[in-house]
């Protein structure tokens, strides 16, 4: 049995044994509660300061991964509270990449034959408009997306294309993509392109979900990431392969999620984009 | 043993959790890059090792990995070869 085993029994233990929130734990969180007036008198910043505030102490309280964070709110606060909190929630993922693959299926200067016709400016641009619309369907803020030109150059061999595409950072929040990218005649590189726009912005959701508000309605899913952000159980983030080998890096959850769900989104739009 | 290596990734820029992750995985090395593993904490020298057309260099030059790194990914490919191949055949982000 290795750590993760380990982990995940314990885990299970926690599930069984869990019966709801002890009175203490119910209180504790009850002092966040705010009367309905008092609520109505906020502005936007106070009422999500607020939220985070109480998702913050739900944090805290080590529930178990599969603890109804929706259910727990409706119990213990004002309908007000519940009701804000189900404003901010986002759609569930289906909903998202279904959404996000209209956008971009539906984008015409983000057709390929389009595209290369471009200025760069014109398609930095482009992808922040873009960047823009993902964030508002992720229930997010948006993130700057800048052209590097220090990320080192990309290869196409036998079809496969490699390189340093592109990354999020969670410290300046924003998203840098290789110049190399928006320079390719070669439609696998667009490909690479649209996906990492697409790969990034899910690190700055998990980011967001995990740091700032949950507004992802898996919490499960929520608790995953945390282990492998950077202040998270593992402490590493980004390009941790040229410390911890290939197979750590592509396992690590933050990574599977953006893999999945920028991979599932581009399949979708693969034959509007890239005919 | 395991202390030393440990000290010796801190002393490779390592951080102590990072580091106690990649102990954990070091001492499930296949031969014989666990061979290569003692050498390089005996001596610091770096030996070479190759399947299927990557070596350990390969990625030390082109993917900027640490030597410990290196070795974890060629035993990705030993042990897991389909899986390690998709992997290393995609880009970075």
């Amino acid at each position: 049995m290795n750590i993760e085993d380990i982990e995940r029994s314990t885990e299970s233990i926690k599930r069984e044994e869990f019966e709801g929130l002890s009175e203490a734990q119910s209180a504790y969180l009850k002092e966040l509660d705010i009367p309905a007036d008092k609520w109505e008198s906020m502005n936007d910043s106070e009422r999500m300061e607020q939220m985070s505030t109480i998702i913050g102490r739900f944090s805290e309280m080590d529930l178990p991964a599969n603890y109804n964070l929706r259910e727990g709110i409706g119990k213990l606060f004002g309908p007000k509270i519940k009701d804000y909190f189900e404003s901010i929630e986002a759609p569930h993922d289906h909903i998202q990449i279904d959404e996000i693959s209209e956008l971009l299926g539906n984008c015409e200067d983000l057709n390929f034959e389009k595209w290369k016709s471009l200025e760069l400016g014109e398609k930095v641009e482009l992808l922040n408009d873009l960047e823009e619309k993902i964030a508002q369907i992720e229930h997010r803020p948006a993130c700057p997306i800048y052209c590097n030109e220090y990320m080192g150059s990309i290869e196409v061999i036998n079809g496969n294309v490699y390189g340093h595409f592109g990354g999020y950072s969670p410290v300046t929040k924003d998203i840098n993509l290789n110049s190399e990218l928006f320079t390719s005649k070669d439609p696998s590189v667009f490909k690479e392109l649209v996906n990492t726009v697409v790969h990034e912005g899910r690190h700055a959701y998990q980011d967001y979900n995990i740091h700032v508000c949950e507004v992802h309605p898996r919490h499960s899913e929520v608790v995953s990431w945390a282990e492998t952000m950077g202040d998270g159980k593992w402490q590493y983030w980004g390009d941790c392969s040229t410390e911890l080998g290939q197979r750590l890096y592509e396992q690590q959850s933050v990574e599977i999620d953006a893999r999945n769900f920028a991979g599932d989104v581009v399949s979708k739009i693969e034959d509007k984009l890239f005919a | 043993m395991r202390n030393k290596i440990y000290e010796i990734l801190i002393e490779n820029g390592y951080s102590e959790k990072s580091a106690n992750l990649v102990l954990n995985e070091l001492a499930q090395l296949s031969a014989p890059l666990n061979d290569c593993l003692v050498e390089w904490i005996e001596t610091g020298n770096c030996k070479d090792y190759a399947v299927d057309g990557f070596s350990i260099f390969d990625f030390q030059k082109n993917r900027k990995m640490k030597y410990p790194a290196a070795l974890l990914t060629m035993d990705w490919l030993i042990k897991e070869p389909e899986k390690a191949k998709e992997s290393l055949k995609k880009g970075l982000r």
